[in-house]
């Protein structure tokens, strides 16, 4: 095929672990609390997967890949992810987990926080070996639980020598724990700012469940409140902690990357959060910020884009500069083999110089890409 | 700006002693009134039913808009219309906004109930001075629905144009989806009247008036889990709830959530019915999703300078300028020259929609 783009990076990319490394130990430690897979669930046979708190239909994805033609094993296996990286004229990928995103949603029941663990330290490791197959073109990213943040920064240290690209922490810092604009994390900032680690918040990891694995009546009633509130989750942290917080002012060089939350939503996150520091100033007692609150989101929060039709809309407010395409390669919305021409499509009102920046140059600039 | 103006979203200011006075002693220690104390801080608060709002703020802003009695005195209201160049006002309330959001309790109810009843008279006497310039809106709790409904007859027979209802059905009520509301949707529909779904009518207080330090740090988030109230109920209820499906021509009206969150809105709507559909066992729906975001639902606003960009998305049928005035963000005596500044890139044509033609036209009041 003739490629359009030289080098696109796909900032938002997953494998999916297999099943087995989670349920043997883990399940000597934890018994019953551990990730495991379940043939029956709520009276129906299937297969399943126990996230600690969450059950999972697990079939879908691999149904899903086999409809589009991808051999279900590019999720696991290293070297026929690079064939297929090669076949899809993408040059690599910034790799998250599947299931242990799930898992880590299970921190917010406080019997499972050893368990999260442990089971973000077995998918670390296996996610450090399944990248050293091509370091420069899997780039893996760490799953960090932030409910003991100098756990969290010891395991960005170990994680980073083991050559790991980034972290994802919990969007949310899990219930209970203090919020994170508590100077007890700042451990974990400082940490993520010598290390140059980007901090990645991506949807499933904070407190609200997945809508997608919805089982009773009642929960399918609700599952379309409950997307938007998985959606919009990432706005509470970044608000509440990481502007008028002042992370970001006492941590002048940490990098937050948003991950599957699209594009579209911010523009008008940016207006009300000016509109807080503007209008309803007088009448909120928040700490002076050095900045316009929204400047904040244009250089120091990059956002991922998937297939957001509206893009064109929001990424000139937000900033060229700080959105990323991805291909939530091999989930339910991915972009597969097609992803050069789709990116030339999604991105075909900009400027080529702001294309290249968009299919994979901001991408190479947050996580240090040759 | 030489277009007419037709503001969809304003306020008047109630005087804090309407249901003092008109209640007695009714309901006790839950009726709204003045307080002079909030928690041990000495001072001028409006008690709510379950909220402590501190005075002034208000009565300065709209005296800094050249109009310190026009939130309460209907002359004034004209005077100011005049000089502001604006035609007419869809008058919203202030303070039964937050007496609303008290339903939420249900030792409550009665006196919100009541609370309504006393605004509704209240407001229609001030806008009977001059109707086709002050357009009311009634308040209407829903926990009984045979009561709103009947306040609802009794309101429109006099000529009210919208009702508003809480942004969010109170806890522990039936979703707004639930067959039990839908002789307030019939209605409605019968008499031709919008709903207006606007901000701290539903579940979350004002967090404009916390106080407690803890609750002060939690501001940025609880300022934004207001704004999504709206969204929600418009997914889960109007469109996934299917009463738009069952109530085809009713239709409602957003205040103070501006425009730039729509566009979002109506990607993810659309995600459930497409790529998330085999996920979920969602109702089927007679239109796409979004497409009742733009045919059904109105959008409110004030001066979103991110919102304008999508309005090929939201279509221009579907957008009405509102002044919010005497509120924090309002527009007030300067509204020819804001509306000039927010709307002056648009064609002649679209400006007058915006501006008026749309309002005019969805609570039809040509």
């Amino acid at each position: 095929m003739t490629e359009r783009f030289d080098r696109i990076i796909s900032a938002d990319s997953h494998v999916i672990e297999p099943y087995e490394i989670y349920t043997g130990g883990l399940h000597n430690r934890f018994g019953d609390q551990s990730p495991r897979m379940l043939e029956e669930y709520a009276g129906k046979k299937g297969t399943f997967f126990f996230t600690g708190d969450q059950v999972m239909r697990i079939r879908k994805v691999d149904e899903e890949q086999r409809d589009k033609g991808i051999d279900p094993a590019v999720s696991y296996d290293p070297a026929k992810r690079l064939a297929f990286l090669d076949e899809a004229g993408v040059h690599a990928e910034i790799i998250y987990a599947t299931l242990v995103s799930m898992v880590m949603h299970s921190a917010n029941l406080p019997k499972n926080r050893d368990m999260v663990r442990a089971a973000v330290k077995i998918f670390n490791d296996w996610i450090a070996e399944y990248c050293s197959q091509n370091p420069n073109r899997l780039l893996g990213v760490a799953a960090i639980s932030t409910d003991d943040p100098k756990w969290a920064a010891e395991e960005m240290i170990r994680t980073r020598k083991k050559g790991l690209r980034g972290a994802v922490i919990n969007t949310l810092p899990p219930e209970g724990c203090p919020d994170y604009r508590h100077p007890d994390y700042d451990v974990l900032w400082a940490t993520a700012e010598e290390t140059d680690t980007p901090i990645t918040l991506h949807i499933v990891t904070g407190r609200v469940r997945d809508f997608a694995h919805v089982h009773t009546k009642a929960e399918n009633e609700a599952a379309p409140g409950w997307l938007f509130d998985l959606f919009s989750e990432v706005k509470t942290p970044l608000a509440n902690d990481f502007i008028f917080g002042q992370i970001f002012d006492r941590f002048p060089k940490l990098k937050i990357v948003c991950s599957e939350f699209e594009v579209n939503w911010v523009p008008s996150f940016m207006w009300y959060l000016d509109m807080l520091q503007g209008a309803f100033a007088p009448r909120v007692e928040l700490p002076k910020l050095e900045r316009p609150a929204s400047d904040y989101m244009r250089d120091r929060v990059w956002h991922g884009i998937v297939d957001d039709p509206f893009g064109d809309h929001a990424i000139p407010h937000v900033g060229v500069s700080q959105v990323c395409w991805g291909s939530d390669f091999p989930h339910v919305r991915s972009i597969g083999t097609n992803a050069q021409a789709f990116v030339a499509d999604l991105f075909r009102n900009f400027s080529p110089e702001d294309q290249e920046m968009l299919v994979g140059g901001n991408t190479a600039g947050i996580y240090g890409v040759n | 700006m030489d277009a007419e103006l037709f503001s969809a979203d304003s306020h008047v200011l109630e005087p804090y002693d309407l249901w003092s006075n008109a209640l007695g002693d009714r309901f006790g220690e839950r009726t709204p009134r003045l307080v002079t104390e909030r928690h041990g801080e000495q001072g001028r608060f409006f008690f709510t039913g379950n909220q402590f709002w501190k005075l002034a703020r208000y009565e300065e802003e709209a005296a800094s808009a050249g109009a310190p009695q026009a939130g309460f005195v209907p002359e004034e209201r004209i005077k100011f219309q005049h000089g502001a160049g604006v035609a007419a006002e869809m008058m919203n309330p202030t303070v039964m906004l937050p007496i609303m959001n008290a339903s939420n309790q249900p030792e409550n109810r009665e006196m919100v109930k009541a609370a309504a009843e006393v605004y509704n008279d209240w407001i229609y006497d001030f806008c009977a001075y001059d109707l086709p310039r002050l357009v009311p809106v009634a308040a209407i709790p829903v926990d009984d629905i045979d009561w709103a409904v009947r306040e609802v007859d009794r309101n429109a027979k006099r000529g009210f144009r919208s009702i508003m209802i809480h942004a969010r059905y109170p806890e522990g009520c039936p979703p707004y989806r639930d067959p039990h509301y839908d002789p307030l949707w019939a209605r409605c529909e019968e008499m031709d009247l919008p709903l207006t779904l606007h901000i701290i009518t539903g579940r979350i207080p004002d967090p404009l008036f916390a106080y407690k330090e803890a609750d002060q740090q939690e501001g940025p988030n609880a300022m934004l889990d207001t704004y999504e109230e709206i969204p929600h109920t418009i997914a889960n209820e109007f469109i996934y709830g299917k009463i738009f499906d069952r109530f085809p021509k009713l239709r409602l009206l957003t205040g103070e959530l501006e425009l730039s969150w729509i566009p979002h809105f109506m990607m993810r709507l659309d995600m459930m019915q497409g790529v998330f559909s085999d996920r979920l066992s969602l109702p089927t729906l007679e239109m796409k999703a979004s497409d009742y975001v733009r045919t059904r639902v109105w959008h409110g606003l004030i001066d979103d300078k991110f919102g304008l960009g999508g309005l090929d998305l939201i279509g221009e049928s579907q957008v009405c300028w509102g002044s919010d005035f005497p509120h924090s963000i309002a527009i007030g005596s300067e509204a020819q020259e804001a509306v000039e500044k927010i709307l002056g890139d648009l064609q002649p044509d679209t400006r007058r929609r915006l501006a008026c033609d749309n309002a005019k036209t969805l609570f039809s009041l040509h």
